[in-house]
């Protein structure tokens, strides 16, 4: 009897040494320790929460005359084919796009006063299969324009649109942000393609 | 089968559910892995790092008593892991964190028999700990959530391209319902999980309805790859009775 109470505090004096070992390492402010270890450590299960993500983020290229969605055809594949290989290819232009909208609207709200920093019209028509819109140009603060030429980031979505484009530059690329109908328009969602996209233009 | 059998068995399904992934990703590798992406890193390493994982992989999965091979494996998928990044999901993530807990199991090879026993259990325990934290985690976040606590989410993760389909995404427009449903009806579960361990038949119950949930799941988002890995990982909650069970009964149809 005395050894089963021994032992059952051994474990939870353990398990409550593992917990604040672990809460401590995770709250601890960067240090050379977590730069080895962090990506070992990491534990992220926050599937689609708190805030699922629900915003669409998506790369336009323009190839010579031509409008390229690159994400189009493998998520209508996707759809119907179960570990579809392409569908991966959503994963890198998911992240490159989402990061750069990302670093615009934190750099657009350190720097721009008053301009918000994705809000676009855009035209998006469906014509024959054929992706065919217009750009109504709103820019943000030219200092972010600028700034944003030398990020990393933008110049990763150059790559990827020549990489899109067969090696060739490309003429035009547009980042669009697709919002989703909120619950109380749940009624219109019924007859519109899309509640509200926002897009900019590299 | 006993305890090193059983932690090799475990062994096996981690190494091939991350060969499995690999392969998967590697069918598109030139799209997939860029040189721009971690330019630091040249290409031809990137490409060597690859085709090595998959082909060491497999030879750790033949040869799984080969400690220093299925070390290497996992150095290899630690590189690979951390330059394709941005391709990774929650099915690899795991991956990686039960091959991390397969280290003190590893480590008793080299000891003695009796050590080696308690290594390749206090393993078993680890791995199964961290399936059983994913779901505390997952629940705890979804808690937090107002468009989970609201049963709303489903109604708008469904509205996210990357992660739909267009049959289920027209289907919550319609009866937004079926999304309250949905969110409830996975917070229960994921909560639930870790009691329902405790008991033989609510274990049972609980690991076939996560059969169903990551299957829904792949349906509905299109996440196959990180489902399938999640239902494997299951086995590693399995006793090792039922794993004999299981493993004598696939031996009786082969003959």
């Amino acid at each position: 009897m005395k050894n089963k109470i021994f032992k059952g505090a051994v474990g939870i004096a353990v398990a409550v040494h593992i917990v604040l070992t672990m809460t401590s390492y995770f709250s601890s402010p960067s240090s050379r320790l977590k730069f080895y270890t962090k990506e070992i450590l990491t534990q992220s299960w926050n599937f689609f929460a708190p805030d699922p993500g629900v915003f669409t983020h998506k790369v336009f290229v323009q190839c010579g005359e031509q409008w390229i969605d690159p994400v189009a055809d493998n998520l209508y594949m996707a759809n119907r084919v179960p570990f579809y290989i392409y569908y991966a290819r959503t994963f890198l232009i998911r992240t490159l796009s989402q990061d750069y909208v990302m670093k615009l609207g934190v750099t657009a709200n350190r720097m721009c006063s008053s301009t918000a920093p994705i809000d676009k019209s855009l035209y998006q028509a469906n014509q024959e299969g054929q992706l065919d819109f217009a750009v109504q140009d709103r820019t943000v603060c030219p200092e972010v324009s600028a700034f944003m030429l030398k990020t990393p980031e933008y110049k990763q979505l150059q790559n990827l649109g020549k990489m899109i484009c067969d090696g060739q530059k490309a003429e035009r690329i547009t980042l669009i942000q697709k919002h989703p109908f909120p619950y109380s328009e749940r009624e219109s969602a019924k007859d519109k393609p899309y509640y509200k996209i926002s897009a900019v233009e590299l | 089968m006993n305890a090193k059998q059983h932690f090799n068995l475990l062994l096996r399904i981690v190494i091939a559910a991350i060969i499995f992934q690999k392969i998967w990703l590697l069918a598109d590798r030139s799209f997939l892995y860029p040189d721009f992406m971690f330019s630091h890193i040249p290409q031809t390493t990137k490409s060597i790092l690859l085709y090595a994982e998959i082909i060491v992989g497999i030879g750790a999965l033949i040869w799984v008593e080969q400690t220093l091979l299925i070390l290497c494996f996992f150095a290899i998928t630690r590189a690979t892991f951390h330059f394709g990044s941005y391709l990774q999901d929650g099915g690899s993530n795991l991956s990686h964190l039960l091959a991390l807990l397969t280290l003190p199991g590893l480590l008793g090879r080299y000891l003695s028999a009796e050590k080696e026993e308690y290594l390749a259990k206090t393993s078993i325990f680890l791995m199964r700990f961290q399936i059983v934290f994913v779901y505390i985690a997952a629940s705890y976040s979804k808690l937090s959530g107002e468009l989970w606590r609201s049963g709303d989410a489903v109604f708008y993760i469904l509205q996210n391209d990357y992660f739909s389909n267009e049959f289920l995404r027209s289907l919550v427009i319609d009866q937004p319902w079926l999304s309250k449903i949905a969110v409830y009806s996975a917070i229960v579960f994921q909560v639930l999980f870790p009691l329902a361990l405790v008991s033989r038949y609510s274990r049972y119950a609980f690991l076939l309805i996560g059969v169903f949930f990551h299957i829904g799941i792949a349906f509905a988002m299109n996440l196959w790859v990180f489902s399938f890995s999640m239902i494997v990982f299951y086995s590693i909650l399995l006793t090792r009775d039922e794993l004999s069970f299981v493993n004598a009964k696939v031996l009786e149809r082969k003959k």
